[in-house]
């Protein structure tokens, strides 16, 4: 006959007694698991539960008690109760008797080497797919169905995306232009070719750089944000903002996606002339405090070898970077559906294959105007 | 001797010029059911982010469960369950992992006693058991109430705040849903504050109201608080759909 913090059992005229007694609580759940595991009645006896003992129980005590009790039944005996509040059990059996689907198995677990990446691979080439038909409907859905706000909410995305991004923009592109000038310009002197320093930076900041890094630092700036209160839009637990638009008359692709896309495609054009000139500054300034040249000099070679075309090369690639920028962002905010989490994720994709995607651009860029001789 | 579980001494809370509580006075003693009225705006809420250490109050004393609640002391966590206003469930979850989380970070049971647990008071609450593997954005409404109720319970609490329990819930979902706090009271010694505007579950589940009226509150039972003189006592307690459900209380 054992005995327990919570119950002590005997025989008394050939019935089994488990007496109850201390706290039947959540605080105390994994203990009276424990001890429960070890009752066992003797076969075909008779089992009461005394409850008069007990001090305190809980909805979790009574539940415990139920399910050994429930166990019990299922092993042949008929466990019978006594100084108890039968409000427990009566709830308890209303709450627990009623009908329960059983789990469904889960998942399968043949193990199969090439199947799962298999499937990994076929999942993500059709995602990637319908990611483009959804950017190109959105896109489609977007420009056939204006929204009378588009306009306006266009000027406050140039705004947004534009205006505010100047300052950082100009920052940076001054710093590559004087950091530029400065390695290239060691470099080449040691190999005797210093006077080429400024054609070297002046050239790879126009063509290169400046565009590339104003397209970085805007999908790090909005496409990440783009993503964000797109995503928080869609997460219908919160408001359903989206849905208000659409009773109201507002297509959303019109009114979220578009003026958003037009604002980058308008902006980073600008920006990233903005970062050429200013990265030109940079290289100047570096020129006439380091490399002992005068204003004059500096911008003779600039002119000997950069061309319009020089400049036009770099900038044409930027309303490319801008629409992949948007509709990666915008895409990536509107396929939130349910959760934070899930808008974490998506705003971290919308930055990284935005970014990922202006870099393989960039080397498409390269290749085509290469073969065309540009 | 029922001892007080919440008291409010004095309570301000101020939003700019907003005079939101202006020396509030609440005693909940234990083991009753406590509700809360007001109007819209009149700080139920607010008086219920204050009595959670949510909301740091301009003045005022409150204890709850004997601890003072002050930024920074210590909170009976393990003693309260709490239903938002909102259902405010972690939206990453699925219903049945939302009610664990609470159990496992205050208990010590198996994996598996606790998914049952938490199966049970997911039912208690009255979720078929289909949605407890689902997450809160495939919900209803009403659906992420009783979710957000069997979490509030999910620790055996001593002290349960529900703020508009019933609010967005069928009156059939809405009476079980009184059954089961009624169940929880008689049978678990458990204090609860309500705040509601559903004038049926003001009547059947209050032992005392207190009404928020220009940032106090007046408390008493029922037929204390019903007489008092204010207008908009007045016209709360004697609004058409108050007489309804009075006359037929008083039938059945
Ligand atoms: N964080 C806040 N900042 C500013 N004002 C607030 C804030 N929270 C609440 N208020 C103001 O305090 C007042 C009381 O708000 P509260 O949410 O408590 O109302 P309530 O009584 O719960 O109303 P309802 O029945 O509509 O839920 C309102 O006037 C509200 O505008
Ligand atoms: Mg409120």
């Amino acid at each position: 006959m054992g005995s327990s913090d919570f119950y002590i059992e005997e025989f008394v005229d050939r019935r089994f007694i488990v007496s109850l007694r201390g706290e039947w609580t959540f605080d105390n759940a994994s203990a009276i698991e424990q001890s429960l595991k070890t009752l066992s009645a003797p076969a075909s006896t008779d089992v009461e539960f005394r409850c008069a003992g007990l001090r305190r129980i809980d909805l979790t005590g009574a539940w415990l008690l139920y399910a050994k009790s429930l166990e019990m039944e299922a092993e042949g005996f008929k466990p019978e109760f006594s100084g108890f509040k039968d409000t427990h059990f009566k709830f308890l059996h209303q709450v627990i008797d009623q009908p329960h689907p059983e789990d469904p198995g889960i998942e399968d677990k043949e193990f199969t080497f090439l199947a799962r990446p298999m499937a990994a691979l076929g999942r993500t080439t059709t995602h990637a797919i319908s990611d483009i038909g959804q950017m190109a409907a959105m896109g489609l859905d977007g420009l056939r169905r204006p929204s009378p706000v588009t306009f306006r909410e266009t000027i406050n995305q140039l705004y947004e995306v534009g205006l505010k991004a100047v300052p950082i923009i100009a920052l940076m592109s001054f710093l590559i232009g004087v950091v530029l000038a400065y390695q290239a310009s060691t470099l080449l002197t040691q190999l005797g070719a210093g006077a080429f320093t400024i054609d070297l930076v002046a050239i790879s900041i126009l063509r290169e750089m400046g565009v590339m890094l104003t397209a970085i630092m805007v999908a790090g700036r909005s496409g990440s944000a783009f993503a964000a209160s797109l995503g928080v839009m869609k997460l219908n637990e919160v408001n359903e903002e989206v849905d208000d638009m659409l009773i109201m008359g507002l297509p959303p692709n019109g009114t979220l996606v578009l003026p958003r896309v037009l604002g980058l495609v308008v902006a980073l054009p600008l920006l990233a002339a903005l970062s050429d000139l200013c990265g030109i500054a940079g290289t100047w300034f570096m020129s006439v405090t380091l490399l002992g040249l005068s204003s004059a000099q500096f911008f003779d070679r600039i002119n000997d070898a950069v061309t319009l075309d020089t400049v036009m090369v770099g900038l044409s690639k930027a309303p490319f970077f801008a629409l992949i920028i948007g509709a990666v962002g915008t895409l990536r905010g509107l396929q939130v559906k349910s959760s934070a989490e899930e808008l974490g994720r998506q705003t971290t994709r919308a930055v990284v294959e935005a970014i990922f995607l202006v870099i393989t651009a960039d080397a498409a860029f390269s290749i085509i105007y290469t073969e065309l001789g540009i | 001797m029922p001892e007080s579980v919440i008291s409010v001494r004095g309570l301000v809370n101020k939003f700019g010029r907003n005079m939101v509580h202006d020396g509030l006075d609440l005693e909940v003693k234990q083991g009753e059911i406590f509700s809360i009225v007001g109007g819209s705006g009149s700080g139920k809420s607010v008086l219920l982010r204050s009595i959670l250490g949510l909301q740091r109050p301009i003045s005022g004393k409150i204890t709850v469960l004997g601890m003072p609640i002050r930024p920074g002391a210590e909170l009976p966590y393990r003693h309260w369950g709490v239903l938002f206003q909102h259902g405010a469930l972690f939206s990453g979850l699925t219903v049945r992992e939302n009610v664990e989380l609470p159990i496992a970070l205050h208990s010590s049971m198996g994996q598996h006693t606790r998914s049952k647990l938490a199966s049970l008071k997911v039912q208690m609450a009255g979720l078929p058991s289909e949605a407890e593997d689902k997450v809160p954005s495939e919900l209803s409404g009403g659906m992420v109430k009783r979710a957000a109720l069997a979490r509030a319970l999910a620790l055996e609490p001593r002290l349960l705040f529900l703020d508009e329990p019933t609010a967005g819930l069928d009156p059939i979902a809405a009476e079980e849903f009184e059954d089961v706090i009624l169940y929880l009271r008689e049978s678990l010694d458990l204090t609860v504050v309500i705040i509601t505007h559903d004038l049926d579950t003001l009547y059947s589940l209050s032992d005392r109201v207190a009404v928020l009226v220009d940032g106090k509150a007046r408390t008493g039972t029922l037929e204390e608080v019903a007489t008092m003189d204010h207008p908009w006592i007045n016209s709360y307690f004697n609004g058409v759909r108050a007489r309804v459900i009075r006359t037929t209380e008083s039938v059945v």
